[in-house]
């Protein structure tokens, strides 16, 4: 009959073979994906003039490497109307290149009146994303929102640009 | 002291007398089983005919020390002759002959080899466990809990509530990773598949609310579930899509916050948790926070405070350099 020490030779302890690993965290900058989707949308639904409607509609980032990066990787050489999305990554913002939209980052903030400036009598849409940035010229300037990234507009700076903005963008502008 | 040996060793003396009694007077009780336990070495077909046919006999039936005979044969069938195939039916034979002995042994006079069956079966479960979930599938996504709670019942009938919790934490924890690698495979197809890992998770913290690990799993899953979310959005997306999308997402990243500061909380020499919580607030657009934690972490980094992480073995696929603060 099995005797004590030989059932103990049976026995294997409960041994800690389950055991679980750990995951990382999406190191995405999802800010910057949002954002980025919602300079396509600004491109896509918003109305320029017809003499802008000619090669490439061109999208100048100024400050933001990450947002340049989530743009070009998932919208570049997208269609935008009848032209292509060209996105550039800006060192400077300069008077000899057209765009149709420059995105001015919070960490390039002083640089605005130098930035609206160079733009003068261009059809080039200012969009920012920090306080005060629409009295500075800016015509759409992101903001937090409970947690969210929404926009403020400044309907004034588009039209004297000669840009018309869509009904989307218009329903979904956040009051100043 | 010397008293207190002294009536240790009169009780050890006295329960050898007992066992000695009980067994010479069980020798003469149950001639079928003593006979099965001569053969059992040999042969275990025969031992099991013959145990079989004690049971079911009037004056052994009554004896546990039969039935405990029967659950150890029918145990080592389980073992030698099934190979220890998780289907067997020997197995659940030997547990049900266990019972039985206890049942009609209230002195617990063969309580301690019963539990020694007893945990070689619940061993059995818990490996059987264990396997379904290095194997988990959607085929057999219900294998794992199925073994679990064999091994639960079984680990009750000589442990406690308290004894389990360890294990039970275990399992609920890589029952909640097997399910996070399934939605992993396919992140938009598999979103069943995390909120169900992170139900499992929380029942680990229902168990113990600080498991450090199961905090900082469930934060992440969260958060990694709004980031899969928002990498569908592309030129295809509307801006009323993306509003709703938006919501969604900060709501997954709010429900990852509270968990990964408990996680932070345990552990505040961990880089992980710091960074989670820098990218979490990031996220959430609170810039106050989220560069505090960074510079934190930035702090911590310079000045080696960090405690490695034996668990990160199992860093994202997808992880990037970070490029910018926003």
């Amino acid at each position: 009959m099995p005797k004590l020490s030989t059932i103990c030779l049976f026995l294997l302890c409960l041994s800690g073979r389950i055991s679980a690993q750990q995951q990382q965290p999406s190191e995405d900058d999802t800010r910057a994906m949002i954002k980025a989707n919602f300079l396509y949308q600004f491109a896509s639904s918003n109305e320029w003039p017809a003499d802008s409607k000619k090669g490439k509609f061109t999208i100048g980032i100024y400050g933001n490497s990450s947002l340049y990066e989530q743009l070009a990787s998932r919208y570049g050489s997208k269609p935008v109307g009848s032209q292509t999305l060209e996105i550039v990554e800006l060192k400077e913002v300069t008077d000899d290149r057209v765009f149709h939209i420059i995105y001015v980052d919070r960490s390039k903030k002083n640089e605005m009146p130098e930035v609206i400036q160079k733009i003068k009598g261009k059809s080039t849409l200012i969009i920012t994303h920090f306080d005060g940035a629409l009295a500075l010229g800016s015509a759409i300037n992101f903001r937090e929102v409970n947690s969210n990234i929404r926009y403020e507009l400044n309907k004034k700076a588009a039209d004297d640009r000669r840009i018309n903005l869509g009904t989307k963008i218009l329903q979904w502008a956040v009051v100043q | 002291m010397g008293s207190s040996t002294m009536k240790l060793k009169i009780t050890f003396i006295a329960l050898a007398f007992l066992a000695l009694v009980v067994n010479t007077f069980a020798q003469r009780d149950i001639p079928l089983t003593v006979e099965a336990i001569e053969l059992w070495e040999t042969d275990i077909e025969g031992a099991r005919k013959l145990i079989d046919r004690a049971v079911e006999t009037e004056q052994e039936s009554k004896h546990p020390y039969a039935w405990y005979t029967r659950g150890y044969i029918y145990k080592e069938i389980f073992k030698q002759v099934d190979m220890a195939d998780k289907n067997s039916i020997n197995r659940d034979i030997a547990v049900e002959c266990i019972e039985r002995c206890i049942s009609l042994d209230p002195i617990g006079v063969y309580a301690e080899q019963c539990e020694l069956v007893l945990e070689y079966i619940a061993n059995s479960y818990w490996q059987h466990t264990s396997e379904a979930i290095e194997l988990f599938s959607t085929h057999n996504s219900r294998e794992p809990e199925m073994f679990y709670a064999g091994f639960k019942r079984i680990f009750l009938l000589f442990r406690t509530e308290a004894e389990l919790r360890d294990k039970q934490i275990a399992f609920y924890k890589a029952l909640a990773q097997a399910h996070a690698n399934i939605y992993l495979q396919d992140v938009y197809d598999n979103v069943v598949f995390i909120n169900q890992a992170i139900g499992y998770y929380i029942k680990a913290l229902e168990q113990d609310s600080l498991d450090y690990e199961a905090n900082y799993n469930v934060a992440t899953a969260y958060y990694n579930q709004g980031v899969h979310i928002l990498r569908t959005i592309g030129p295809q997306t509307t801006i009323d899509d993306l509003i709703i999308i938006q919501d969604q997402c900060v709501q997954l990243f709010t429900d990852a916050l509270p968990y990964m500061l408990k996680a932070h909380g345990q552990r505040p020499d961990r880089q992980e948790t710091l960074k989670g919580l820098y990218i979490i607030y990031r996220a959430l657009s609170d810039d106050a926070q989220q560069f505090f934690y960074k510079e934190e972490l930035e702090r911590m980094s310079r000045e080696g405070l960090f405690v490695p992480n034996k668990m990160d073995q199992n860093k994202s696929p997808d992880k990037k350099e970070d490029k910018r603060e926003d």
